[in-house]
C-alpha cells in the first residue's frame, strides 16, 4: 500500500499543541475545506484512521479514502485508492488491522463492500458485501466507524434497516422504529490463521430507542462472547425501564460508551418534554456496573466516551449553539473537570470522539467553528496536573433500578436458525463427545452438513443422534478432515437441542509427537499490543468448523442458518477445569454421571474427575462434581433472572460465524 | 399363502407397528406439583417425571417466591436410586442434581420439596432450567417442564388447616409398554383360539 505523505500531511499542522487545561494540551491534527472524519483510534492511542475528500470538490464522494496517521511520528499513510466512495472504516486496538466499507454501484444496484488492511503486510483482503437483497433496499451504514477488536479479527458493522423510511423523519408522536444490527464475523477464510477469541478486546456497542420508550444496549463481549447469541429472536433486552423520552433523534443513537471488557457502560438518557411526574423527567449521565445502574450526573451530553479500561468519561456539552467544551470525570462521577475551557472549536462534531485504553487521549473531528472546513482534533492527557475539578458529585441519586442485573448486554436481530459446533477442553489420550447443536429450529426436514476438524489430533470414532435426532436418519462420512453428515427427518425438527454428538478419541501426547500436530499455533501478535499478556498466543487449540451446512424444512424450503464454528483445546491436568468431566466448559449432572461411571469401571479414568486428588475416581468425586453442578446451575440462574423479557438464554461458547453467513437470505 | 398364514403376518405387521409406535421416544417431562396452604403450615410438593427413558442424569432449577416461601427440605425421590444432591442456599432458587448410572425409567416421583408458607399470596414454582442426559449415551436429552403455582392462604382462610397438594402421579413403569403387552396378549390369545396362528 503507498505510503502517502502528500497533501494531506502537509495539513498536519507542525504540533500546534496549546495546554488548554490543567494537565491537558489540545492539537489540531487535520484541517481541510473538504471531508475529513475520524473514525478509530488504537488502543495505545498512537494511531488513528481517518476518512478524507481527496478531491476538494464537496460535490463528489468517489474520492472519499482512508487514511492512518501515526500520532507518534506525523507518517500518514493513505490506505484506500479507488474510484469508490468509503464510507466506513474502523482499526484494530493493536493498531494493525483496519477495515473500510465501500460504496459501490454495480449494475445500477449500491453495494456496500468491506474490505480489511494489514498494516503489517500491507495486505487487502475482502471480507463480504452487502446486498440490497440481502438486508433490505434501505441498508445504510449507521456510523461512519467501524468497531474492530483489540487483534482485528471481530468486526463490527453498524448498520441501520428501515421498515418504513418515513418514520426515520418522525416527530414527537412517533417514536423511531428502527431494524438496526450489528453484523460481524471472524477473519475465517480459509488459509488464514482461525482467530483468536479469547484476551481483551474493544466491545460493540449501541443504544438506542425503540417505540416502547426503552433503552436497551447491544453488546459484543469478547470475554463473554457467549452472549452474544443470547437473545430470541424479536425479543428486547430490557436493562432499564426510564420512562423518559429517549428521543426521535433523527435516527441517531443515543450516546453511550462501553468499557473494553465490558463491563461499564455509560450511557445518557434525555429528558421527556412532556413529562408530568417527577419520574418522567429523570435525564442525565447514567453508569451501568455490576447490574445497577447509577446516575452520575445530570447532564444530557450529546457524545459521551469511556475509556477502555473503564476509569475516565469523556463527554461534551454544547457551549452555544455552535460551539463544544470537552469536560472529563471518573466513572463514578467523580473529579468532572472541563478540559476545554474555552470550547473545542467545532461548530458542529460529525460523529463522535475516541479514546483510548487509558483515557490518555481525546479525538474528535467536526466542521470548525466558521463552517468553513473540518477539523481533527487531538486533547492529550500530559500528566502534569490533575486540573480544576469542577464539581464531585456526592450524594449520587440513588440507581434507577438494581434489580436489572447482567453480565453483558446484547441484542441481536438474529432470526435465524443457528448451527453451532461444540467446544471443548480435552487432556491427550483422553475420549470427546462433541455436540453440532441447533438453535431456533423450525421443522427440519433435512440437514446436510461438512464439518472440519483436525485429523491429526483427532480420530472420529463415532456419530451419533442427538437430543432433536432420536427419531431421524442420520448417515456420516469420514473422508480426510472432513466428515459429511446427513440428517433427514420427515416430522421435522424443531427447537433448541442438539443434531448429534461426534465421539472423538484425542490422539495421546506420542502419537501427537509422531504425527507433529501442534495445533494451530495462533499468530504472535503480542508484539504489536500494549497489553501482552492479554493476548498472548495460545498453542495446542484446533478449529472445528463447519464448511457447508444446507438445511430445508419439511415443506422442502431452503432455511436460512447461520453457522458458529467450534474449537478444541489440548490441555494438561494442570489446566483441567476440575469436574467438568466432558471438557464442554461447564460443570452439569452429566460430568457427575460420567465420573459415577468412572467409579464403577464403566469408563476409563480421568484424572478431571478427582476432586480430592486421591488419585482415584470414586462416588464422592461424583457427588462432590454433582453439588458444584447444583451451585452452578444457581449462578446461572440468577443471571439469567434478571434478563427481563429475553427468555431463555443460550450459551455459545466460542460464537464466531462464518465470514458471509450471517445475513445472506436462504 | 394360507389365508391364515396370511392373517397371522398381518397381525405380527400390526403389533409390529403398535410396539414400534410405543417405542417412539416421546419427550421427558418434569413436572412441579402444584397447591396450597396455611400461612405458618408446612406444604410438600412433589417434583416428578414422565416418560423417563434411560435418564442418567438430570440438573434441574427451580424458582419461587421467596416472600411466600422458605424452604425447609428437599428430599431425593422414590424414583431416584442413584446420587442425589440439592441447593437450596440463595432464597427463591432450588437447585437439583440426580445421577443414576443404571438410569431411570417411567414416571414417577424425583424430588419432594418441603415448604412453610411465609404469608398469604400466589407463588409460581418454576422450572427455570433443567438439562438431562442419557446414561448410555450421554446425549442431551429433550425436556418438556411442567410448572405449578402455589396458593398461600391466610391461616383463618384456610378452612382444611391442611396443605392440599395436587394430585402426583403415581410411580409407574412404562405404562405403555405394560398396556402394548396386555393388548397383544390378548389379540395373540384371541388368535390362537381361532386358529388364526396354528
Amino acid at each position: 500500500m503507498h505510503r502517502w505523505v502528500g497533501i494531506l500531511a502537509l495539513l498536519v499542522l507542525a504540533c500546534s499543541v496549546t495546554p488548554v487545561s490543567a494537565g491537558w494540551s489540545k492539537e489540531v491534527l487535520l484541517e481541510s475545506d473538504y471531508y475529513l472524519q475520524v473514525v478509530g483510534v488504537s488502543d495505545d492511542g498512537n494511531r488513528i484512521v481517518y476518512i478524507a475528500d481527496t478531491d476538494n470538490n464537496d460535490a463528489t464522494t468517489w474520492d472519499w479514502e482512508v487514511f492512518m496517521m501515526d500520532l507518534e511520528t506525523g507518517e500518514v499513510t493513505r490506505i484506500t485508492r479507488n474510484v469508490d466512495q468509503e464510507v466506513q472504516a474502523g482499526i484494530s486496538g493493536d493498531g494493525n488491522v483496519i477495515v473500510y466499507g465501500t460504496k459501490v454501484v454495480e449494475n445500477g444496484e449500491t453495494v456496500y463492500k468491506y474490505y480489511t488492511y494489514t498494516v503489517s503486510s500491507g495486505s487487502v483482503r475482502f471480507l463480504r458485501d452487502f446486498h440490497k437483497d440481502v438486508l433490505d433496499e434501505h441498508y445504510t451504514p449507521s456510523h461512519s466507524s467501524i468497531l474492530v477488536n483489540t487483534n482485528g479479527r471481530l468486526i463490527s458493522i453498524p448498520y441501520n434497516r428501515y421498515s418504513d423510511y418515513y418514520n426515520l423523519y418522525c416527530t414527537y408522536d412517533f417514536r423511531i422504529y428502527r431494524d438496526s444490527g450489528l453484523s460481524f464475523w471472524r477473519d475465517d477464510a480459509a488459509g488464514l490463521p482461525i482467530p483468536e477469541i479469547k484476551g481483551n478486546h474493544k466491545v460493540e456497542e449501541d443504544l438506542t430507542s425503540d417505540n416502547q420508550q426503552t433503552l436497551y444496549l447491544r453488546v459484543i463481549d469478547e470475554l463473554n462472547l457467549e452472549t452474544i447469541f443470547t437473545t430470541n429472536p424479536g425479543e428486547k433486552l430490557y436493562i432499564v425501564y426510564c420512562g423518559a423520552w429517549v428521543g426521535c433523534r433523527l435516527g441517531t443513537p443515543l450516546p453511550f460508551s462501553v468499557s473494553f471488557d465490558g463491563k461499564r457502560v455509560v450511557f445518557v438518557v434525555y429528558p421527556d418534554p412532556y413529562a408530568e411526574t417527577a419520574e418522567n423527567i429523570r435525564k442525565g449521565i447514567f453508569l451501568y456496573e455490576n447490574g445497577a445502574i447509577t446516575q452520575i450526573s445530570q447532564k444530557t451530553p450529546p457524545f459521551i466516551r469511556i475509556s477502555g479500561d473503564g476509569s475516565k468519561i469523556f463527554y461534551v456539552e454544547r457551549l452555544g449553539r455552535y460551539s463544544y467544551k470537552l469536560f472529563t470525570m471518573n466513572s463514578d462521577g467523580s473529579g468532572e473537570m472541563a478540559i476545554d475551557h474555552n470550547g473545542v472549536g467545532l461548530s458542529f462534531i460529525t460523529e463522535s470522539m475516541f479514546t483510548n485504553y487509558d483515557g490518555s487521549i481525546v479525538v474528535l473531528s467536526g466542521e470548525d467553528g466558521d463552517f468553513e472546513g473540518y477539523k481533527i482534533l487531538l486533547y492529550r492527557d500530559t500528566g502534569t496536573d490533575t486540573g480544576t475539578v469542577l464539581s464531585d458529585i456526592t450524594g449520587k441519586i440513588p440507581a434507577i433500578n438494581q434489580q436489572f442485573h447482567s453480565n453483558s448486554v446484547v441484542f441481536m436481530p438474529l432470526d435465524q436458525t443457528v448451527i453451532e459446533f461444540g467446544s471443548v477442553e480435552a487432556l491427550p489420550g483422553s475420549e470427546v463427545q462433541i455436540p453440532v447443536k441447533v438453535r431456533y429450529a423450525d421443522k427440519i426436514g433435512a440437514i446436510s452438513l461438512l464439518l472440519n476438524y483436525p485429523s491429526d489430533v483427532l480420530d472420529v470414532e463415532d456419530v451419533i443422534a442427538g437430543s432433536l435426532t432420536q427419531n431421524s436418519m442420520l448417515e456420516y462420512n469420514v473422508e480426510g478432515d472432513n466428515i459429511s453428515i446427513g440428517i433427514v427427518d420427515s416430522e421435522g425438527i424443531s427447537g433448541n437441542g442438539s443434531l448429534l454428538y461426534i465421539r472423538f478419541r484425542v490422539l495421546s501426547e506420542e502419537e501427537l509427537a509422531n504425527k507433529g500436530g501442534k495445533g494451530n499455533e495462533k499468530e504472535d501478535t503480542s508484539k504489536l499490543s500494549l497489553k501482552p499478556e492479554q493476548i498472548a498466543p495460545v498453542k495446542n487449540e484446533f478449529d472445528l468448523i463447519i464448511l457447508e451446512a444446507t438445511v430445508t424444512n419439511v415443506d422442502e424450503e431452503e432455511v436460512e442458518v447461520v453457522t458458529i464454528d467450534g474449537n478444541l483445546r489440548l490441555i494438561t491436568e494442570e489446566e483441567a477445569n476440575k469436574g467438568d468431566v466432558n471438557g464442554d466448559g461447564e460443570i452439569t449432572s452429566v460430568d457427575a454421571l460420567l465420573a459415577l461411571q468412572m467409579s464403577v469401571g464403566k469408563l476409563e479414568p480421568n484424572m478431571i474427575a478427582d476432586m480430592n486428588d486421591d488419585g482415584k475416581v470414586k462416588p464422592d468425586d461424583a457427588l462432590k462434581i454433582l453439588k458444584i453442578a447444583n451451585e452452578q446451575m444457581v449462578g446461572q440462574l440468577v443471571k439469567q433472572k434478571f434478563r427481563v423479557g429475553i427468555g431463555t438464554s443460550v450459551g455459545v461458547n466460542v460464537g464466531v460465524s462464518q465470514a458471509g453467513k450471517i445475513g445472506q437470505s436462504g | 399363502m394360507k389365508p391364515t398364514n396370511r392373517i397371522g403376518l398381518n397381525v405380527l405387521l400390526c403389533l409390529t407397528l403398535f410396539f414400534l409406535l410405543l417405542t417412539t421416544a416421546s419427550a421427558l417431562t418434569v413436572k412441579i406439583q402444584g397447591g396450597s396452604g396455611a400461612v405458618g403450615s408446612e406444604a410438600s410438593l412433589a417434583i416428578s417425571v414422565k416418560d423417563a427413558k434411560n435418564l442418567g442424569s438430570m440438573d434441574l432449577v427451580i424458582a419461587y417466591d421467596p416472600e411466600i416461601l422458605k424452604v425447609k427440605k428437599v428430599e431425593k425421590g422414590s424414583l431416584v436410586k442413584g446420587l442425589f444432591s440439592s441447593n437450596t442456599e440463595k432464597a427463591g432458587v432450588i437447585a437439583i442434581g440426580i445421577v443414576d448410572s443404571k438410569g431411570i425409567n417411567g414416571d414417577g416421583e424425583i424430588a419432594k420439596i418441603t415448604f412453610e408458607v411465609l404469608k398469604a399470596g400466589e407463588s409460581s414454582l418454576e422450572v427455570a432450567n433443567v438439562k438431562a442426559y442419557d446414561v448410555e449415551s450421554h446425549v442431551d436429552i429433550q425436556v418438556t417442564a411442567e410448572n405449578g403455582v402455589f396458593k398461600a392462604e391466610k391461616a383463618e382462610e384456610a378452612s382444611t388447616q391442611t396443605p392440599t397438594p395436587t394430585p402426583t402421579p403415581e410411580e409407574k413403569k412404562s405404562p405403555g409398554f405394560e398396556i402394548g403387552i396386555a393388548v397383544a396378549g390378548l389379540v395373540l390369545a384371541l388368535f390362537w383360539r381361532k386358529g388364526g396362528l396354528r
